[in-house]
C-alpha cells in the first residue's frame, strides 16, 4: 500500500475511491505510530492525548547541508570525517548574525558538527566530544619517575591543539609547592609530560587535551 | 469550492456532490503529501523502512519557551538577545531551560604569538583553546579572547608548553621573589572581557603555553 496524493480519480464512482482514500487515511496513520520494542519513532499515533508530538527522531542521513536564510535552526545528520572514521554525526545550521557591535567577524553561518560516534567514561583515556569536531580527552595519572611520561589518545585523532597537565603532588621541601610541569605534543595522538624535582618520586597529575577529530 | 492551494480540514460537506468534493480530497492529499515531505521521507518514497524518518528539522523561532509535560523533553529554537537563533531544551515539567548551541562556530586566524580556537558548552559557556607564545621579554603578553564576547571568566587551565617544565600551573603572583613565581593574570571587568594579560616571571622568549579558558557570554 502506497499514499497517492492523486486520488481519488474523478472517473471513479464513490464506492471504488473509498478504498484508495483509505489507503491514504491508513498510511497516514500508521507513519504516525512506527512502534518497536515500546518506542515510539518520529512522532507520537493519532487519538493519543500526544497525538503530533515528536517521539524518537530518526535523522536520515543527508548529503548536502540545508542552508538557513530564515528565522528557525536545523538538526540533522551528516557524514563526518574524522582519523578513526567517516560516520554519520548530528549537525546544527543557524541563521547568519555576524559581524556584530562587539564581534566584527563576518563568519558565515557554515554548520556546526555537534557530536562524535563515541565516548569513554571507563578510562584511563577518558574522552567525550565538543561541538566543532573536537575530542575533548582527560585523565589522571600516578606516574613513576619515568620522564617523559607519554600519553597516548585513544582513538587516534587528526591534531591535538593542546595538552594541559596540572600536577597534584607538590615539591618536598618546606614550601610544599606544585610540581613545574610542561607538555610536549609529540604526534598526532601523543604527549609527553614533564614534571620538575630530579629525582622524582612517584607523583600524579591530571592532564586534559582538546583534538580535531 | 475550497482554495485550491490550501488545504482544507471542513471537506467534504454533504452539500457536495462527489464531482466536488473528489477534487478537495485531491487537494487535502496532494497538500498533506507536500507538506509532510517539508523535513521528512515522504510517504510515497520507494524505501519503505523510511518512511516519515526525519531529514532535517527545521525548528521555527519560538518567541517563548516550549512547555512540556512530566514525561517530556522538548528541543526548540529562540532568539539570542544581539546573536541570532540558538537551539534550547526544556527538561521535563518546564524546568529547567537550558541553551544548547551559544554562538556560530568559526576559525580564527593565527597571529604570531597566537593560535585560537573556541567552541561551546550548553549554558551559555564558550571555550577558548590555544597556545600561546613565545613570551615577550618586555612584557606585553596579551592572550586574546576572539570572539570578544566573554561576560566573565570561569576557568583558566594554562601548561607550559615544551620538555623543561619552568612554570608551575597556579595563576597567582608570587610573593616570596627567591622562589621562582610562575603567571599573573589581569583581565578587566565589568564589561566585554577581550584579553586576558599574561605576566610570567620567565619571559624569556622561547617560552610558550597552552591554555584553556571557559567563560560566560
Amino acid at each position: 500500500m502506497t499514499y497517492n496524493p492523486e486520488i481519488p480519480l474523478s472517473t471513479e464512482s464513490p464506492s471504488t475511491s473509498a478504498s484508495p482514500v483509505q489507503v491514504n487515511f491508513d498510511q497516514f496513520a500508521a507513519i504516525f505510530s512506527q512502534l518497536a520494542l515500546g518506542v515510539f519513532y518520529n512522532h507520537m499515533p493519532f487519538n493519543s492525548s500526544s497525538q503530533g508530538k515528536h517521539a524518537s527522531v530518526i535523522f536520515q542521513n543527508q548529503t548536502l547541508d540545508p542552508g538557513v536564510t530564515e528565522d528557525l535552526g536545523v538538526l540533522y545528520s551528516k557524514n563526518a570525517i574524522s582519523a578513526a572514521s567517516t560516520e554519520p554525526q548530528l549537525f546544527a545550521q543557524i541563521p547568519k548574525f555576524l559581524p556584530t557591535q562587539t564581534d566584527t567577524t563576518d563568519a558565515p553561518n557554515i554548520p556546526m558538527q555537534l557530536t562524535y560516534n563515541s565516548v569513554n567514561t571507563a578510562g584511563p583515556v577518558y574522552y567525550s566530544f565538543l561541538p566543532g569536531g573536537y575530542i575533548f580527552y582527560f585523565g589522571l595519572v600516578t606516574a613513576t619517575n619515568l620522564v617523559p611520561h607519554t600519553i597516548t589518545l585513544t582513538p587516534a585523532p587528526t591534531q591535538i591543539l593542546i595538552a594541559i597537565a596540572n600536577p597534584n603532588t607538590v615539591e618536598t621541601g618546606s614550601q610544599h609547592r606544585p610540581l613545574k610541569i610542561s607538555t610536549n605534543i609529540t604526534a598526532a595522538n601523543t604527549f609527553d609530560v614533564y614534571a620538575s624535582f630530579s629525582p622524582l618520586p612517584q607523583y600524579d597529575f591530571s592532564w586534559m587535551a582538546v583534538a580535531i577529530a | 469550492m475550497g482554495n485550491p492551494i490550501n488545504y482544507d480540514p471542513n471537506t467534504p460537506t454533504r452539500q457536495l456532490s462527489f464531482a466536488d468534493w473528489q477534487v478537495q480530497f485531491i487537494q487535502n492529499f496532494t497538500q498533506l503529501d507536500t507538506a509532510f515531505a517539508k523535513n521528512h521521507v515522504p510517504l510515497t518514497d520507494p524505501t519503505v523502512a523510511n518512511r516519515g524518518n526525519h531529514t532535517y528539522v527545521e525548528m521555527a523561532e519560538s518567541t517563548t519557551d516550549a512547555q512540556t509535560s512530566a514525561n517530556e523533553f522538548s528541543i526548540f529554537v529562540k532568539d539570542v538577545e544581539n546573536q541570532t537563533d540558538q537551539v534550547f531544551f526544556t527538561y521535563p515539567g518546564n524546568t529547567p531551560v537550558v541553551q544548547f548551541t551559544n554562538y556560530q562556530i568559526y576559525s580564527v586566524k593565527a597571529t604570531d604569538q597566537q593560535t585560537t580556537f573556541f567552541t561551546f558548552l550548553p549554558g551559555k559557556l564558550l571555550v577558548y583553546f590555544g597556545r600561546f607564545g613565545p613570551f615577550n621579554a618586555t612584557g606585553n603578553n596579551i592572550l586574546k579572547l576572539n570572539p570578544p564576547v566573554a561576560k566573565n571568566i570561569v576557568s583558566m587551565n594554562f601548561c607550559h608548553q615544551g620538555i623543561t617544565p619552568k612554570y608551575t600551573p597556579a595563576g597567582v603572583e608570587e610573593t616570596i621573589v627567591t622562589q621562582t613565581p610562575s603567571f599573573e593574570f589581569i583581565f578587566t571587568k565589568p564589561g566585554i572581557i577581550k584579553e586576558i594579560y599574561v605576566i610570567p616571571t620567565i619571559p624569556s622568549t622561547n617560552n610558550t603555553m597552552y591554555y584553556c579558558v571557559v567563560a560566560n557570554i
